[in-house]
């Protein structure tokens, strides 16, 4: 007999304008069956009186399994350092899903993360979302790109371009151009085939989004200003002097992921890092998720980072949706995942109390119904 | 003289909390904590709707001297010319417009020890100082307050790369000895002789004479070991600082009665050396009867987050007065200056937080900050 588990009680952020007290949340075949009253006959029953109940946390920016947590050198894998344009690599093919960060992903409520390639490269390769149990959701998630101090770090090493902002953008035009070359050539010769610009084609075709590293705001803005060049659709990654050029994002509409808010500022280009930029694309109408960047800062930072935001006034509502549904948003994943409501997966947290509180405590998760953690005492925390 | 109506005090003394009481300050210090009205002053601060505490103390920091926002080239923390540098002044290197000294000043973290990184297997001397200033001078509450070393990856690696002396945890050992034999011959001959007076022997000397401590960047097991064994070898005082696998040789820290700077949390990804790395850690070795303060190591997380260090080791287990003190007294306490600072209570300086909520609320704000008497910071 198939098992059917039953969420009884509990406050339920469902994430869909609702707040639910003391209802019991049916779940069959992975997916939210209903939410109803009373208890079902012959259901699996958690009992989460008193508890909290949130939809599984997103995190739409890691490199989990790509830098592998606590190995070394031998598990870092997350930069193609030697080509600036590497458009056909995919992330999928470099993660361990062994790694302990996926472990520490479910224990920390996290139920889906978006892993890309870093950001050495213009353009770095493509992304991949999946669930922290392995499963693949959304394969690729985009092109991810970047600007500013990293790529022209690394090949002014090199001696190779680009060594300047103006090289980095260069590349990345330029790619984008010779792509659409490609595409006019392929009508005529259908046995053209390069990988590197069959990747690329995807963005012309609207499949996937460049998702692009820019922290200063002129590189922000270089970014939109290459997308819109070519049609293409934006999503702005870390973003963190997005406060300051927030009215340009909200007015030509590009979203956000934003952070990590509660890291070094040793690089220059994150000198005005702060975590009031969450108020202000909040007043600005900017969609925006968090991220913790993993491993740059561990992945139970998403929640620490929604809860830091607080202090600097982001609602509770904003706080919340920018660490569930607007992640699932921003991945074009929100029929599947970000709240609990009917028919959607069953990727559900229980915690000990609002998890906006950085000492609150994540009791279990559940992803497609299965319980993939539970927490048995400070022993079984991963932090 | 300025009065503070607190709400609810929490005095970081004996897990004292009173309700209701005045604090009242003369000049930079605290006279007395006492009930009732609160007397004629200069300025009353009514904060009877709120949380005051001591501000907070960061026992390992490198604020000032790795300037944040500045790039690369302002990383100022590491001479890795040579591995032994023990004559380098931390002080020598802050500048006083860092902005995590705005960050903590608006954040509540009075004072802070700062100097050398861990490249060099002896890195330098270090400095307590207060989080607000012009000049260093002004900012300087002890100095020496430590001699800075590091075991393991970090100077390893460093020094592996350069293909260079030491590159294995053998080495870095024999460097500490041949440095401290090189020290106790130094002092006999300075007995005798004036003229050769040495920067890096006299800063040496100053851990062998016992008038600082050795403060030890240190993560794995084996290297505590070492540490140890050091220390019988030369009778020093020292403090464990990092300490990532410190819940797994507690037994030993616990005989030892060795202070223990922990952190710090939410961290980059974990090396081989930080493969055991967990909140828990804190948490463990306070429970044993370790004294434990808390670390941001500023700027590997900035140092406003010193709150969050506190509030993720108590989520972890961590007695929640224990937890505070770890970022107060008990962090004064390590850092030396224990005597006159970290607790609220007559005679000591008024180092002063209001706070909004309780000190783990997400939403807690600090609505006042009170350095050495003077606000230095007042929520707008």
């Amino acid at each position: 007999m198939e098992r059917i588990i039953a969420i009884k009680g509990g406050t339920v952020y469902t994430m869909e304008g609702k707040v639910l007290k003391d209802k019991v949340i049916v779940i069959k075949d992975g997916k939210i069956k209903e939410i109803i009253n009373n208890i079902p006959e012959n259901v699996t029953v958690i009992d989460a009186q008193g508890k909290f109940i949130y939809p599984g946390l997103i995190d739409i920016h890691t490199h989990a399994g790509l830098w592998e947590e606590g190995i070394g050198r031998e598990g870092y894998d997350g930069n193609e350092y030697t080509d600036p344009v590497t458009p056909h690599l995919r992330a999928l093919d470099g993660i361990n899903f062994l790694d302990r960060g996926f472990e520490e992903a479910k224990a920390n409520g996290i139920t889906t993360v978006n892993i890309m390639p870093g950001s050495a490269n213009v353009i770095g390769g493509q992304g991949v979302a999946v669930k922290t149990t392995g499963e693949i959701l959304l394969n690729p998630s985009g092109i991810k790109m970047a600007l500013g101090e990293n790529p022209r770090r690394v090949y002014r090493a090199q001696n190779r371009m680009p060594s300047t902002r103006m090289g980095s953008a260069f590349l990345m035009r330029k790619a984008l151009i010779e792509t659409q070359n490609y595409i006019k050539k392929k009508e005529k010769d259908k046995y053209l085939f390069d990988l590197k610009y069959e990747a690329l084609s995807g963005l012309f075709e609207g499949k996937y989004p460049a998702r692009i590293h820019a922290h200063r705001q002129d590189d922000i803005v270089t970014a939109i200003r290459i997308m819109g060049e070519f049609n293409i659709k934006a999503v702005i990654e870390h973003s963190t002097e997005g406060h300051l050029v927030a009215d340009f994002l909200s007015k030509k509409g590009i979203p956000c992921a934003l952070g990590p808010i509660i890291t070094t500022r040793v690089k220059q280009e994150l000198k005005f890092r702060t975590p009031e930029t969450a108020k202000v694309y909040e007043e600005k109408g900017v969609l925006f998720a968090f991220t913790t960047d993993y491993p740059v800062i561990p992945i139970y930072g998403l929640q620490l980072s929604a809860s830091i935001a607080l202090q600097y006034s982001l609602s509770r509502e904003t706080a919340l949706k920018a660490i569930t549904i607007n992640g699932a948003k921003i991945l074009g994943l929100d029929k599947r995942i970000g709240s609990i409501k009917e028919g959607k997966d069953a990727d559900i947290i229980i915690t000990d109390g609002d998890i906006l509180e950085p000492v609150t405590k994540i009791l279990y998760t559940l992803i497609n119904g299965e319980i993939v953690y539970e927490y048995k005492g400070p022993e079984s925390l991963l932090m | 003289m300025k009065v503070i109506r607190a709400g609810t005090l929490l005095t970081m003394r004996n897990n004292k909390v009173l309700e209701d009481v005045n604090i009242i300050i003369e000049g930079d210090k605290i006279i007395e904590v006492k009930g009732g009205p609160p007397p004629d002053a200069d300025e009353v601060i009514d904060a009877r709707d709120h949380y005051v505490m001591p501000s907070f103390y960061d026992a390992h920091t490198h604020i000032g001297v790795a300037e944040e926002g500045a790039g690369f080239d302002y990383y100022d923390i590491n001479e890795a010319t040579d591995p032994s540098t023990p004559g380098l002044q931390g002080k020598d290197a802050i500048y006083p417009g860092d902005i995590g000294f705005k960050d903590a000043q608006a954040a509540g973290v009075s004072v802070c020890i700062t100097g050398p990184g861990s490249s060099n297997v002896i890195g330098g001397l270090q400095a307590v100082i207060r989080t607000k200033g012009n000049t260093v001078e002004e900012m300087i509450i002890k100095e020496p307050a430590g001699l800075k070393m590091s075991f393991g990856r970090n100077p390893q690696f460093y020094w592996r790369e350069q293909k260079k002396f030491p590159s294995t945890r053998m080495g870095v050992s024999a460097l500490i000895r041949e440095y401290f034999e090189k020290a106790r011959n130094y002092r006999k001959k300075k007995e005798k002789d004036k003229t050769g007076v040495d920067p890096n022997m006299e800063a040496l000397l100053l851990v062998l004479d016992r008038k600082i401590p050795a403060r030890i960047h240190v993560a794995n097991m084996e290297d505590i070991s070492t540490i140890f064994e050091l220390q019988d070898e030369y009778n020093i005082d020292i403090t464990l600082e990092h300490v990532t696998e410190g819940h797994l040789i507690v037994d030993e820290i616990v005989k030892r009665d060795i202070p223990c700077v922990v952190g710090p949390f939410f961290v980059a990804g974990k090396s081989i050396q930080t493969r055991f790395l967990t909140a828990r850690t804190a948490a463990i070795l306070s429970e044993k009867g370790v004294r434990v303060a808390l670390m941001t190591d500023h700027p590997a997380i900035p140092i406003h987050f010193i709150r969050h260090q506190a509030a993720l080791a108590y989520k972890a287990g961590m007695d929640k007065f224990k937890a505070l003190e770890a970022i107060t007294s008990q962090a004064a306490e390590i850092i030396g200056i224990g005597d006159q600072y970290g607790t609220i209570e007559e005679g000591k300086k008024a180092n002063i937080v209001i706070l909004s909520d309780g000190p783990f609320k997400a939403s807690s704000r600090v609505l006042y900050h009170i350095m050495e008497g003077e606000i230095v910071w007042k929520e707008s």
